[in-house]
C-alpha cells in the first residue's frame, strides 16, 4: 500500500496561500483550523500529518518578506507535541508526526514527550528528527554560533541512540499494580540506559512505561549525504526532497542501498518525497472553517 | 472568595492509598482516569488541577519502596505539559497546572511549551517552576551531581526572568492577517529580547504570538528562604507553607511582607497550602478510612521511605526510638521537606514509628479529617485566620477522596458563601482573582487595568 502524509501548516504551502479566499480567515495560532484540517485528512484515510517546526522568528532582518510570512517562516505557531496531544482527543486513526530537534533537546526530554505523545493518542505518535538547518536559532539557546554540520549529525546519531534505549527502559508487564501484595512494579523488569558518550550522559531509565507502538516512528529528512547516512543507520520514514521523478528513483535507491551494512532491510524504511498537489476542482467548495477558527 | 487547586495523582496521596478497595485498578498511563479526575475537579468549580513532576525514575536503590510505590515517586506517568493539552480538550473550564524544572530545561523550551499550553487550553495554563529537588536527576542531564541550592535559585531567577520576556515579544495586535494588503504581521510590533546573563543569553523574541492570559500562572513551592524571596518577588501563587495553622500564618505573613519592597501588591500572589483532607460523611468513617490506610504500610515499608524523606538510612535502628543525632542540617538535594520533617520530630521528641506515621498520610503536611462541616470548619477557620488564600487538595485514595471532597466539602463551603457556585470567569488567571500580567506594549497600563478596558 502507498503511504500518504500531508503537512499541517495552516498557512498553506504557497507563499500566497494564506492570501487566497478559500484559505482560512485567520490561521495564527488557531487550534480549531488544526484540528480541522487533522478530521479532513483522517476522513481521507491518510497516514499521517506532519508538522515542521523550528525554535526561532526568522526574516527579521528583511521586513518585507517578514511582514508576508513565508510558508516556512512560522513566526507564531503552537509547540508541535503539545499541540498533537490536543488533536489526538479529536481525532483516532491519523498518525501525528511532530519535529524536535537533537541539537538543542536534550534526549531524555524528547524521549519523554513523545512517549507521552504515544500514550495519549494510543499509538499514533512519531518524531521527526531534525539538527536544525538555520543557524539564528542557535541564538536562543546560549551560542553564538550553530553547530557544524560533522558535530550536528554526530551529535543526533548518539542522540538518537539515547533515546531509543530510554524508550526501550520497562518491559510490558514491569507494572503489576497488585493492590493485594503492594506491589506496583517490579524492580526486575526495567533496565538503566547508562549511556556515557561524546555528547551525552544519561543514566535512564525513563519515567513514562513503554508506549503503545513500543517506540514511536521516527522520521528524518535527509537531504544532505550526512543526513542520508543518518536516515539509513536508523529512520522509518524519510521525508524526500527530489524535484522529479529520475530523482527521487535515485534517492530512493541511494538510501536504501545504504541501509545494508546497518543490517536493515530495505523496508524497514519508508520513503516519502514531498510535493505539492494542485488539481482541477471547479465545483469544489471553498475550505470552511468553523466558528471558533473566526477572528 | 477562597481558592482550591486539587493534586489528581491517580496513586493518592498516601503512601497505601493506590492499595485500598476504593482505588483506581490500573493507575499507569490511565488517561481515561486522569480525565476523570480532572473532571470531578471541574464539576466542584475548583480552580485547577496541578501536576507535581519529576525527571527520573527514584527510588531504584530501594528495592522494597521502589516496588511498592509512593505517591511522589512517579515512576511512569505523561509529560504534564502534553497530558495538560489533551485533558483541556475534554475539560473546558478549570486551570491546568504543570511543573518543569529551570535547573534542566531551557527558557526558550520552558516559555514555548507552556505558550502553547495557554493557547490550546485558551488561558487556564499555570507554570508550577521548581528547581528539582531530587538529586538523581541530574544523572539524567549529563550532569554528575546536582546543583546546589544557592546556584539553582540563582538560575530559577533568571530562567524566569527571561521565560517572562519571551512572553511578552510580541504586540497583542501583531497578527493582521490581511488577506487584502498581504501583511501577515506587523514587523513593528515585535521586539527580540536580546537577554545576555550569567546562565543564559537568549535573543528572541518567542515564536508564539501573546497568549489568552498575557503570561500563564506562574506557581512557585517557596519553603525554602531563597525560594520564599525568589516566590515573593516573581510567583503569582505558592502552595508550600507548613504544617500547622500557626506555622501558616506566619508564613503567610512572612511572603506577603517581602512583596513590598518589589512593588507588589499582597493580594496578588496567592498562597494556597497542600492540605490533605479525610473525608466522611461522618467524622467516624474519616477515621476509618485513616486507620485502613495506615494499616497497609508494613514497619520496614514505613522506615524505608521515612529514610528516603530523611535522605538518611534508618534501618536497622529500634522503631520506638528518636532519630539519630547525626543526621546533616542540609543535604545536597535535601528538600525543604526533609528540613520540616526534622523540625516537627525533634520538636514533638517523636520516635521514628511516629514519625513515618505522621508522614504517611500527607508526606508530613496537615490533615484535615472528619465530616464535610468539620473540614469545612477548619478550611474556613485557616483561610479567615490570613493562614491561607485557598488549599491545595490532596486526597489519600483517588477518585473516591476528590470525589468525596467535592461531593460533601465543597456544598458547605458554597453554603457558607466563601467558595464559587459557578465558573465566573473563564482563565486561570481569573479564577484565581489575579490581575493581567504587565507588558512592555502596554506602558501606559498599570498590571490589572488592562483587562478591564
Amino acid at each position: 500500500m502507498m503511504v500518504l502524509g500531508f503537512t499541517g501548516g495552516a498557512l498553506g504551502g504557497h507563499l500566497g496561500g494564506w492570501r487566497h479566499r478559500d484559505s482560512f480567515p485567520t490561521t495564527s495560532m488557531q487550534l480549531q483550523c488544526m484540528i480541522e484540517m487533522a478530521q479532513i485528512a483522517e476522513r481521507g484515510g491518510i497516514d499521517m500529518m506532519f508538522l515542521a517546526d523550528g525554535n526561532g522568528v526568522r526574516q527579521m532582518d528583511k521586513p518585507a518578506l517578514f511582514a508576508a510570512n513565508s510558508p516556512s517562516d512560522r513566526p507564531a505557531v503552537f509547540e508541535p507535541v503539545t499541540l498533537f496531544a490536543a488533536v489526538a482527543q479529536h481525532t483516532s486513526r491519523i498518525g501525528l508526526v511532530a519535529t524536535a530537534t537533537t541539537s538543542y533537546e536534550e534526549p531524555f526530554t524528547i524521549a519523554r514527550k513523545f512517549a507521552s505523545l504515544d500514550h495519549l493518542s494510543g499509538g499514533r505518535a512519531g518524531w521527526n528528527l531534525v539538527t536544525t538547518q538555520y543557524v539564528e536559532d542557535s541564538k536562543n539557546f546560549g551560542r553564538d554560533e550553530h553547530f557544524g554540520r560533522e558535530d550536528r549529525y554526530e551529535r543526533a546519531r548518539e542522540s538518537l541512540d539515547v533515546v531509543r534505549s530510554l524508550w526501550d527502559s520497562w518491559a510490558t508487564d514491569a507494572f503489576l499494580q497488585d493492590k493485594s501484595t503492594g506491589r506496583y512494579l517490579d524492580p526486575a523488569r526495567v533496565r538503566l540506559t547508562n549511556h556515557r558518550g561524546k555528547h551525552f550522559a544519561v543514566k535512564g531509565p525513563l519515567n513514562v512505561a513503554r508506549t503503545p507502538q513500543g517506540q514511536p516512528v521516527v522520521f528524518m529528512a535527509g537531504q544532505s549525504d550526512a543526513g542520508k547516512e543518518l536516515a539509513a543507520y536508523g529512520g522509518e520514514g524519510l521525508f524526500g526532497t527530489a524535484s522529479n521523478k529520475a530523482e527521487a528513483q535515485a534517492e530512493y535507491a541511494d538510501i536504501k542501498g545504504r541501509m545494508k551494512k546497518y543490517g536493515r532491510p530495505p523496508d524497514a524504511l519508508r520513503i516519502l518525497p514531498a510535493s505539492a498537489c494542485s488539481w482541477d476542482a471547479p465545483r469544489r467548495r471553498p475550505m470552511r472553517c468553523s466558528r471558533s477558527c473566526s477572528p | 472568595m477562597m481558592n482550591i487547586i486539587a493534586i489528581p495523582n491517580l496513586v493518592g496521596g498516601h503512601l497505601g492509598g493506590w492499595r485500598h478497595k476504593d482505588a483506581f485498578a490500573k493507575p499507569v498511563m490511565n488517561l481515561e482516569a486522569f480525565i476523570e479526575m480532572t473532571e470531578i475537579a471541574e464539576r466542584g468549580k475548583l480552580d485547577a488541577v496541578f501536576l507535581a513532576d519529576g525527571n527520573g525514575v527514584r527510588d531504584m536503590d530501594r528495592p522494597a519502596l521502589f516496588a511498592a510505590n509512593h505517591p511522589s515517586a512517579r515512576p511512569a506517568f505523561f509529560e504534564p505539559t502534553t497530558l495538560l493539552s489533551a485533558v483541556s480538550m475534554i475539560a473546558k473550564r478549570i486551570g491546568v497546572v504543570a511543573t518543569a524544572t529551570s535547573t534542566y530545561d531551557e527558557p526558550w523550551m520552558v516559555a514555548r511549551r507552556f505558550a502553547s499550553m495557554d493557547h490550546i487550553s485558551k488561558g487556564r495554563a499555570g507554570w508550577n517552576l521548581v528547581t528539582a529537588s531530587n538529586a538523581g536527576d541530574a544523572l539524567n542531564f549529563g550532569r554528575a551531581e546536582h546543583m546546589g541550592r544557592e546556584d539553582r535559585y540563582a538560575r530559577a531567577q533568571e530562567f524566569y526572568e527571561v521565560v517572562a520576556k519571551l512572553w511578552d515579544s510580541w504586540a497583542d495586535d501583531a497578527f493582521p492577517q490581511d488577506k487584502q494588503t498581504g501583511q501577515y504581521l506587523d514587523p513593528a510590533r515585535v521586539r527580540p529580547i536580546d537577554h545576555r546573563g550569567i546562565h543564559f543569553s537568549v535573543k528572541g523574541p518567542l515564536n508564539i504570538s501573546p497568549t489568552p492570559q498575557g503570561r500563564p500562572v506562574v506557581f512557585m513551592a517557596g519553603q525554602s528562604g531563597p525560594g520564599m524571596e525568589l516566590a515573593a518577588r516573581y510567583a503569582d501563587a505558592l502552595f508550600g507553607a507548613g504544617t500547622t495553622k500557626q506555622d501558616c500564618i506566619a508564613a503567610y505573613a512572612d511572603i506577603k511582607g517581602r512583596m513590598a519592597r518589589y512593588g507588589r501588591a499582597p493580594d496578588s500572589l496567592k498562597i494556597l497550602p497542600g492540605v490533605s483532607t479525610f473525608v466522611g460523611r461522618t467524622a467516624a468513617e474519616a477515621e476509618e478510612l485513616y486507620e485502613e490506610l495506615q494499616s497497609l504500610i508494613s514497619p520496614p515499608l514505613g522506615v524505608h521511605y521515612l529514610s528516603k524523606m530523611l535522605v538518611h538510612d534508618l534501618e536497622g535502628l529500634p522503631l520506638d526510638g528518636p532519630l539519630p543525632d547525626d543526621l546533616a542540617p542540609e543535604t545536597l538535594g535535601g528538600s525543604s521537606l526533609r528540613r520540616y520533617i526534622i523540625d516537627f520530630a525533634r520538636r514533638d521528641n517523636l520516635t521514628i514509628r511516629q514519625i513515618y506515621e505522621r508522614t504517611l498520610p500527607a508526606l508530613g503536611g496537615p490533615v484535615f479529617k472528619g465530616s464535610a462541616a468539620q473540614v469545612a470548619d477548619e478550611m474556613e477557620d485557616w483561610w479567615r485566620s490570613r493562614a491561607a488564600d485557598g488549599f491545595t487538595i490532596m486526597a489519600p485514595v483517588q477518585p473516591r477522596g476528590l470525589r468525596e471532597f467535592v461531593d460533601l466539602v465543597v456544598p458547605e463551603l458554597q453554603r457558607r458563601g466563601i467558595f464559587r457556585k459557578e465558573y465566573e470567569t473563564t482563565t486561570l488567571r481569573g479564577h484565581l482573582g489575579l490581575s493581567d500580567a504587565p507588558s512592555q506594549w502596554h506602558p501606559e497600563q498599570a498590571a490589572g487595568e488592562r483587562g478591564a478596558a
